[in-house]
């Protein structure tokens, strides 16, 4: 029954969909705002319609109604009401479902929202976003139904894929999509600035936070997965350059550059094509990475089938958006060119033009090394892979250029500075980092990266906080407030910056982290007999025994582990997995963490009746990098609660209080 | 003398296998070979699988190729010869970091030839918008005006 | 010079399509064999009936089907009428002969496999722990190898045979080197 619901819903969130796209074109051409009324009248019921076939499919899910074909491939009876209602996203139809009402979702927002303030650019936003919409809709409806019904319904469902019964799997494909979808908002206002060829600004100040949102959408998505990474799959790293993993980071290295560049285009009307393409790269490689993974052209020997039909149309969709809006660019920017003036190349400008190069060219990076193999298959004889050493070799080094600049960037000011004064307030930094990097590379760091990360990370450090610094001073003097309160004045009246601030020491925490668990990981495979121990850096390992436990779903055999070690004394517990349905067996690591390093314990097949094989891992700083995730999303946060007129205001202030004589 | 060294050793034996007994069930070392057959099969793609190393895979092949490994590092063969013999049998493919031969080469330079290209047009772009009569910048002219500015700046 | 940008990226992104379309046709089950033209490489393996050990210098000057498979693996199952009437049809030629290798399996599991669908009447090599899978490159099953009389690999069939197989690839191959 609800399932019937759910297919009926979604048939008219389609045709609400094609109204929604074309009926505010026909309102500007004819010049009937009603038409545009519609368009927005059609875009609310689709968002509810689609909220309602979501609903009906969950509902599916928690009534066991197993002659659903998609109930039945992805859920059981005995699995945890917890994964039944996740189990929405645990394969292709349902994630596409959940896509496109995202999609209309925050269409319906957007459009509430810019709908007065932003009038000229709303028809055309409404029709762009409905084309995206519909393009998905129809995918779900004709080639990746979620509502087929079994004739012959089962008694029991094959139970969802075991790895994916994991809260870090739970949350990676939402947040994920929320930062693919939410992009798509500014890209829509983007295409709709460029077939308006009006050259104001209204776009980037009306999608400013939603491209804030979606880039911290986006990057918990991949921590998340990274987490899940690390904690079910058993292998003690938490990336792989996998191509499903570059395909979420591709779009993020763009929109992190776009998150810079925009605030030129914001202070000095500068670079707005280069902010729009930007912008269009980042939602055409979010579609690129949808069709990467959803076609299967990447996929391994052996992985399951996947559907032609489906690549074909994703590529066909991909195809017109990419070209519609790549060649509107192309075709429109003549008219949109402004004059460029850059005052200085030591100025906060040309900061943020060698930021963008970096990250483009790291972007570009991880799109050849994803699409090489690709491109030898097809136009080649033979295959190859380019795995994790390639990225760590190429990668790296370009990274570390990236928080070179991150330390740079704070000296800078719009505008510029004169050499020597950069070369002044340049000398401290550097010359804390450069002791750093040696030191690092005398005491521990064996690895030029390690100790050039090290250095940088201090570099950087020192810059941020001499800013603050100088900030307070000023405002203690200006203001005669104490230095907390000061801090705090200093923080709240300039959020983005500031924020921007806590995101960059979040990003340092991790760099540490990846420094850490890259290159002092260290590990130990070896078989165990009962009452054998180990010793793996500062801690003692005592294999105590083999018990058999039992979840909802699952069997599994434990083994009891005491630890001994800085910490004090306590017990792990990794297993081995079977879960009912299942075949493979899963490894549970089981993990203690800590400031300094992780205690990663994995249980490996018996080799005997009595003795079993262990791999066991000393991750040195890994819980850095979820800690300094964290710190980028309280940054994320902070920034977010920025006003949009804010900046606005205080210039006026600033001229007030000029003309006043302050 | 020659009759008693049996049975010398025999005794021995029994000595070092009871003491080895309660030794057996205290602490355990990695097999010293173990470092480098780890070092070899992160190298290597476990072939059924999407971009995982053979060390890093729990599938069945990947296990056999692991064992592959241990025999032949036990064995005492060097590691370009092990690389080579996966080579050898599954060519490219196999290497996850891969060779810097043939178009391959792109790859790996590739990345650097557009970051020295973009930043040498970035230079001269920057050069080309920077305004004709290099004035000296208004900064230091004003003390207000000093002051406003900065505070601007820091905002945004 | 001005418009060289609007060139390169549309370019781009074309090229990236194009790469697309085309790449929807690759298989990513065919992966080339560098064996193909070397030689193939030598065993003396147990045979899944105890008998006496199987060993590959011993069909020096004949050609030589090597086919891997193993009873976990679905493909084999359709593959395996057609290797037993090839068996039977090939068996009055002197100058050809196949073998079969059995990897990743229990002994039991072979025999019952041969047991329920036929046996085609060569023998099998067993190989539990896919050593001699591994050292023929070896990804999945079930997967043919033709080796010519001198020992060289000259094709590599992955994924199962078909009705027809052999008159259309194997032959050719054979009557060219004569």
């Amino acid at each position: 029954m609800w399932i019937e619901i759910a297919h009926f819903a979604t048939i008219v969130a389609l045709l609400l969909t094609l109204l929604q796209t074309s009926a505010p074109v026909v309102g500007v051409n004819m010049q009937r705002p009603v038409w545009i009324r519609v368009g927005r009248q059609a875009s609310f019921m689709a968002a509810g319609l689609l909220t309602l076939a979501i609903m009906g499919v969950v509902i599916s899910f928690l009534n066991h109604d197993f002659s659903v074909k998609y109930v039945a491939e992805h859920a059981s009876r005995s699995l945890p009401m917890f994964y039944l209602t996740t189990a929405l996203w645990g394969g292709h139809e349902g994630s596409l479902l959940f896509w496109a009402w995202l999609m209309a979702l925050f269409t319906a927002i957007a459009v509430g929202w810019h709908w007065s303030t932003h009038a000229r650019s709303i028809p055309w936003v409404l029709s762009i976003l409905g084309a995206v919409t519909s393009g998905f809709l129809i995918l779900v409806l004709f080639l990746s139904s979620p509502f087929e019904r079994l004739t012959d319904p089962p008694f029991d469902g094959q139970d969802l894929n075991p790895l994916l019964q994991d809260p870090g799997m739970v949350f990676h494909p939402p947040f994920l999509y929320m930062g693919y979808v939410g992009f798509a908002i500014p890209f829509a206002f983007a295409v709709a600035a460029l077939i308006n060829g009006r050259i104001t600004d209204e776009w980037i100040l009306a999608t400013r936070r939603w491209t804030l949102f979606s880039w911290a959408m986006l990057t918990t998505g991949i921590i998340f997965g990274a987490y899940w990474a690390y904690y079910e799959l058993g292998w003690g790293g938490y990336w792989a350059w996998d191509p499903v993993e570059n395909a979420s980071f591709m779009p993020w290295l763009i929109a992190t550059a776009f998150l810079h560049s925009v605030m030129v285009q914001e202070r000095r009307r500068m670079f707005k094509i280069w902010n729009l393409f930007l912008i269009i790269t980042t939602f055409a490689l979010s579609l690129l990475g949808t069709f990467l993974v959803r076609s299967g052209v990447l996929s391994s020997v052996h992985a399951f089938a996947s559907d032609p039909g489906r690549g074909v149309y994703i590529l066909m969709f991909m195809a017109v958006v990419l070209l519609f809006s790549f060649g509107l660019l192309v075709f429109r920017a003549d008219r949109l060119r402004t004059e460029v003036r850059l005052e200085s190349p030591f100025s906060m400008e040309a900061a943020f033009l060698f930021n963008n190069l970096f990250l483009v060219i790291a972007g570009l990076t991880v799109l050849l090394g994803t699409l090489y193999p690709l491109a030898v298959e097809t136009f080649g004889s033979s295959k190859v892979t380019v795995g994790a050493p390639y990225y760590n070799k190429v990668f790296i080094p370009i990274m570390l250029g990236i928080l070179l600049l991150m330390g740079v960037g704070p000296l800078l000011v719009w505008r510029g500075v004169q050499m020597k004064s950069l070369l002044q307030s340049l000398t401290k930094p550097a010359m804390v980092g450069l002791a750093g990097a040696g030191l690092s590379l005398l005491v521990v760091v064996n690895h030029p990266y390690g100790a050039i990360t090290v250095g940088l990370v201090l570099f950087v450090i020192h810059a941020h906080m001499t800013d603050v610094w100088h900030g307070i001073k000023k405002r203690m003097s200006n203001t005669g407030e104490g230095m907390t309160v000061a801090l705090m004045g200093l923080f709240t009246r300039n959020k983005r910056r500031y924020g921007g601030f806590i995101v960059h020491f979040g990003i340092l925490m991790m760099a540490m982290g990846f420094v850490g668990s890259g290159l002092f990981q260290e590990e130990k495979n070896l078989v165990l007999a009962q009452g054998d121990h180990v010793v793996i850096g500062r801690w003692k390992l005592v294999f105590e025994k083999i018990i058999d436990v039992e979840g909802k779903n699952w069997k599994a055999q434990e083994a009891v582990i005491q630890v001994e070690g800085p910490a004090g004394a306590f017990t792990l517990h990794p297993q081995k997995r079977v879960y009912q349905d299942h075949q493979m067996p899963t490894t549970e690591a089981a993990i203690f963490s800590g400031i300094r390093e992780d205690l990663y314990v994995v249980l490996g097949d018996a080799v005997t009746e009595t003795t079993w094989a262990f791999r066991i891992y000393r991750n040195p700083l890994v819980s850095w990098i979820w800690n300094g995730s964290g710190i980028m999303a309280l940054g994320i946060l902070f920034a977010l609660l920025q006003g949009r007129r804010l900046s606005r205001k205080i210039a006026e202030k600033g001229t007030v209080e000029l003309e006043r004589g302050t | 003398m020659n009759i008693k060294k049996p049975s010398f050793a025999l005794l021995m034996l029994l000595v070092v296998g009871l003491w080895a007994v309660p030794s057996i069930a205290t602490e355990q070392h990695e097999d010293p070979t173990e470092a480098l057959v780890r070092e070899i099969a992160k190298t290597l793609r476990c072939a059924v699988c999407q971009n995982q190393s053979i060390y890093e895979s729990n599938s069945d092949l990947a296990k056999d190729m692991l064992s592959v490994i241990r025999t032949k590092v036990a064995a005492g063969e060097p590691e370009s010869a092990i690389r080579d013999y996966f080579f050898q049998r599954y060519g490219d493919y196999i290497y996850l970091e891969p060779t810097a031969q043939g178009g391959n080469r792109l790859l790996w330079i590739g990345p650097f030839i557009a970051l020295i290209l973009g930043a040498l047009a970035l230079f001269s772009a920057l050069k080309k918008w920077q305004p004709s009569q290099s004035r000296p910048p208004e900064v230091d002219k004003d003390a207000f005006r000093n002051r406003l500015k900065s505070e601007m700046d820091k905002i945004d | 010079m001005k418009n060289l940008w609007k060139v390169i990226l549309l370019s781009v992104v074309v090229i990236i399509l194009v790469l697309f379309a085309l790449g929807l046709e690759n298989d990513p089950r065919n992966i080339p064999s560098p064996l193909v033209g070397r030689p193939a490489p030598l065993f003396s393996a147990p045979a899944l009936d105890d008998g006496p050990p199987i060993v590959m210098e011993s069909f020096r000057g004949r050609w030589l089907l090597v086919n891997f498979w193993g009873s976990w693996c679905g493909s084999c199952v359709r593959e395996h009428s057609y290797l037993i009437e090839l068996a039977r049809k090939t068996a009055k030629r002197n100058d050809f002969v196949m073998i079969g290798v059995d990897f990743k399996d229990t002994k039991e599991g072979g025999r019952s496999f041969l047991a329920s669908l036929g046996n085609p009447g060569y023998r099998h090599v067993f190989d539990p722990d896919q050593k001699v899978a591994i050292d023929w490159g070896v990804y999945g099953a079930p997967e043919t190898y033709l080796v010519d009389p001198t020992g060289i690999v000259r094709y590599k069939q992955v994924g199962p045979l078909y009705d027809g197989w052999f008159e259309q690839i194997a032959l050719p191959i054979m009557e060219k080197k004569p």
